[in-house]
């Protein structure tokens, strides 16, 4: 059953700190709903997993493939003119009568950048689908702080995005919480226009994950994910589905209505039912599995029924989403 | 059968109730769910499917309950109806105790033990489970013979009882085996030698009497007859089919005061009125000489025992007269609202009539207190003059013990009297007290007013009146029946209880009714043609295996549907919808 019903995410009134543009105010250490100590200090030997070569906008912990800083050797070349005579090894040059450059790994703060899927749909589910998918987003942004990178929060729901500011250091988890926790499922999902809107706030390639339960139209939401990746995001699908989604039992005569829309269907859910929509979610799962994988997105199915522990530190980690 | 109507009830009505119960939980319900995108296809193909095909399809837990239901019915239907078979051929046997139980056969057993072999043979034949009700008429004291017992059980307890010398009516067997029919629901068996008739349905007789040459005492009376003898009554019957020649005897205190021989017709009665001086005797008895088949009933007894002088008083109260009256021993003064037909009514030795006289006499003691003399016939004369009263009469009775010396009467009445008046006591010339005979009545004449006069304070007044009770009280005394139950010593021991009864008695010239012991006439006469339990009373029992085999089918048919109501729980919980 969904949870409360509230208004879209980021409207006037229903999250103080999501709309567009508003960024979050300095956060509060302090302990939150999502985690306990114990789960942060499991979280503490995780690492986040970055798949492509994506790019910072200021230094940080990570190394990356550019060039630059002092703190990492990484290769010689030799000089070209216009080069910086201080990074000329000079004894080299006594040895060989040759100028190199000395070349140094820039370390980078990459930002990782959490799309919660806050539609009505997400509020199903026992437990709720969103519940679980908003300690996802928390722990998952918590790893890319905790690796030195940036991270931002999005939760999205009716064509609207509602951002967190870019937080950077551990210290910033309980703006995490504050930021997720009185969000509320409600309004339709539409994956497409949460993409357009990060594309239009982010510039740079980052890693962006997407958590979401996918029931929406899939070819608009395939559409966006396309568009980012082609343009060398390294994306992550976290499909949060619940077992009542994944194992409906039969209901006999019903009227099915929508969640989101109320839209309904009349249908006799016996077994023969059950039997064509498992096959029906099969064939779901399996055409975003394949999406996935023929662009280079990682995709990982998580079940509510799976304990949310379990889900962080086995399920992601099979995954390739963390190590 | 009741069990196996209730069972089979329910079980019937449960099978409408659960489809009743499916139907309402297959009824069309709004079920929200998150996304209709997967089930849109779903519903598209049910739509697209053949109108049979999507009709709901027989559900599987729908068949499992009515299959659970209608095994596990017809599981108890045959347990209940196995049940009695197995469990409980019913019987309850009521026995008579009476004395004509101890009655002795030609075959040297008594009609009880020749009953009880019958009734042990009977218990043989039982299976273990059948139960057996035990109850006997009177019940044996000290002993409790049970409801329930198996039926070994039943036979130990059976051997325990023994006939005592009590007398049962057979309405008292027919009802204890009406009782026993109705608390035990059971097959009654009433072993008895009586002759029962309109014995409820359901209660047969195990008739246990033979022909016996039996002579008993079944009338017992004594009243005191003339000149202070005794008149006794014994009456006498033969339970034999042959004439019997009986002496009896009548002991007084066991001293034998009479005895006659009598013939007895077959099953004939005869009486014998004695006349004895029983003198102070307290305990009378008659008894048959030799040995019969019953001894219980050979003898009778009657105990000596004072009646209450009840005494009537007519005309206005008068205190110190009634006290003195009412503190005599045995005394019991009743008012009469107004004059009787007779001197002394019948059930009163004395009456007392103050500022009145009898209409008629007739006989009795009749007391006239008359102190103005105003009495019509029976005025002595009329009192006028005060003095000392004298006693002239100091042997009489009445006066015995009674000193006037000291006495003022106050008044003094004339000289006068008239053929048979005897004065008792005069003051001057006029008698004051004074008794006739008239019609039989001994009238006793007080010319002293008690409420005037100082003499109610002087000890004459209530030594007069205790004479003038005890003479009136002469006949109060007399043998009176032994009240059933009652318990008295006699030479012999104790007495058996007895039952009381009116009977015409001849007394001198004409008869009389008189209350007289009465011994069961009916336990002396009792008897029976056979001893054997009526054939086929129990019904045909079903055969131990047959019972058995039917009994366990019913159990794992009754198991099988508990497990399948078992297993369909955690189906149903399995199946409960989205």
């Amino acid at each position: 059953m969904p949870e409360t019903k509230s208004p879209v995410p980021g409207a006037a009134g229903s999250v103080p700190t999501g709309l567009p543009g508003s960024p979050v105010p300095a956060p509060r250490p302090g302990p939150t709903r999502l985690f306990d100590d114990e789960f942060l200090r499991k979280l503490d030997l995780l690492h986040i997993l970055f798949k492509r070569n994506v790019r910072g906008r200021r230094e940080g912990d990570r190394p990356g493939r550019r060039r630059g800083g002092r703190a990492e050797f990484a290769d010689y070349r030799e000089y070209s003119p216009g080069d910086d005579l201080r990074y000329v090894d000079w004894n080299v040059y006594g040895r060989t009568e040759r100028l190199f450059i000395k070349e140094f790994t820039k370390h980078e703060a990459v930002l990782g950048c959490v799309l919660v899927d806050s539609s009505a749909s997400m509020g199903f589910g026992q437990p709720a689908k969103f519940h679980y998918a908003r300690r996802l987003a928390a722990a998952l942004a918590y790893l890319a702080l905790a690796d030195g990178n940036e991270a931002q929060l999005g939760a999205f729901a009716g064509g609207q995005v509602a951002w967190s500011a870019r937080l950077v250091g551990k210290p910033e988890v309980a703006s995490l919480a504050a930021f997720l926790e009185p969000i509320e499922a409600g309004d339709t999902t539409d994956v497409l226009a949460a993409l357009r809107a990060f594309r239009e706030r982010v510039h740079e390639r980052s890693l962006v994950i997407l958590i979401s339960d996918l029931l929406a139209e899939t070819d608009a939401a395939q559409r966006g994910l396309r568009l980012l990746g082609s343009q060398r995001f390294d994306l992550i699908v976290l499909h949060v589905l619940s077992p009542q989604e994944l194992h409906p039992r039969a209901a006999g005569t019903a009227r099915l209505l929508d969640g989101e829309t109320g839209d309904a269907e009349d249908l006799v859910i016996d077994e023969t039912a059950l039997r064509l929509y498992a096959d029906r979610l099969n064939a779901f799962c399996e055409q975003w599995r394949g999406f996935c994988r023929r662009h280079d997105i990682r995709y990982v199915q998580a079940s509510t029924a799976t304990p949310f522990e379990e889900c962080v530190l086995d399920t992601l980690r099979q995954g390739g989403l963390v190590r | 059968m009741i069990a196996l109507r209730v069972w089979g009830m329910l079980g019937l009505a449960a099978v409408p109730v659960l489809v009743a119960l499916s139907l309402w939980r297959w009824r069309r319900r709004e079920v929200r769910v998150s996304s209709l995108l997967l089930w849109r296809d779903v519903a598209a193909r049910w739509r697209e499917a053949p109108k049979a095909r999507r009709r709901r399809q027989a559900d599987p837990l729908l068949l499992l309950r009515i299959a659970a239901a209608l095994v596990l019915t017809a599981g108890l239907c045959g347990l209940a109806a196995m049940g009695p078979a197995r469990r409980s051929r019913r019987l309850a046997i009521v026995v008579d105790r009476s004395a004509s139980m101890a009655a002795r056969r030609p075959d040297g057993r008594t009609r009880w033990e020749a009953c009880r072999d019958e009734l042990l043979t009977l218990l043989e034949s039982l299976d273990p489970w059948d139960r057996v009700a035990l109850a006997a008429v009177p019940p044996p004291a000290g002993s409790t013979l049970g409801s329930s017992l198996e039926p070994a059980a039943a036979a130990t307890r059976l051997r325990s009882i023994a006939p005592c010398d009590a007398a049962v009516p057979p309405q008292e067997l027919a009802a204890a085996a009406g009782a026993a029919r109705t608390a035990a629901d059971a097959v009654v068996l009433l072993a008895t030698d009586a002759r029962l008739e309109g014995l409820p349905r359901g209660v047969a007789v195990v008739a246990a009497g033979a022909p016996a040459a039996n002579r008993g005492v079944v009338a017992f009376a004594a009243r005191e007859g003339r000149d202070g003898r005794h008149e006794v009554l014994v009456r006498l019957a033969n339970a034999g089919a042959e004439p019997s020649a009986a002496t009896v005897l009548v002991l007084a205190d066991g001293r034998e005061v009479a005895r006659r021989s009598l013939e007895l017709a077959p099953r004939g009665r005869t009486e014998a009125l004695f006349e004895a001086d029983l003198g102070p005797a307290v305990v009378l008895e008659a008894r048959l000489e030799g040995k019969d088949a019953m001894a219980a009933d050979d003898a009778a007894w009657l105990a000596r025992r004072l009646r209450p002088t009840r005494i009537a008083w007519v005309g206005k109260p008068n205190y110190p007269l009634r006290r003195a009256l009412a503190v005599q021993p045995g005394a019991e003064v009743a008012d009469l609202p107004e004059l009787p037909e007779r001197a002394v009514p019948d059930g009163f030795h004395l009456a007392v009539y103050h500022r009145a006289v009898p209409r008629t006499l007739g006989g009795g003691i009749v007391a006239v207190v008359a102190p103005d003399g105003q009495v019509g016939r029976l005025r002595p004369g009329r009192l006028r003059a005060a003095g000392q009263a004298l006693v002239v009469a100091p042997r009489d009775p009445l006066m015995a013990e009674v000193r006037l010396d000291a006495v003022d009467l106050g008044r003094v009445a004339p000289a006068a009297g008239f053929d048979g008046f005897t004065p008792l006591a005069r003051v001057g010339a006029g008698p004051v007290l004074g008794r006739w005979r008239e019609d039989g009545t001994t009238v006793v004449y007080v010319g002293i007013d008690p409420e005037a006069s100082p003499w109610p304070l002087d000890p004459s007044f209530p030594i007069f009146w205790a004479n003038v009770v005890a003479a009136a009280s002469g006949d109060a005394a007399v043998f009176g029946c032994i009240r059933p139950g009652e318990r008295v010593g006699a030479p012999g021991g104790v007495l058996r209880p007895e039952r009381v009864g009116r009977l015409e008695m001849p007394v001198g010239e004409g008869r009389r009714t008189v209350a007289v012991s009465l011994l069961s006439e009916a336990e002396t006469m009792a008897r029976g043609e056979h001893v054997a339990a009526p054939p086929g009373v129990l019904g045909k029992p079903l055969e131990h295996t047959e019972a058995t085999e039917a009994w366990r089918l019913s159990g794992w048919m009754a198991l099988a549907g508990l497990v399948l109501v078992l297993v369909h729980g955690p189906l149903a919980v399995r199946a409960r919808g989205i």
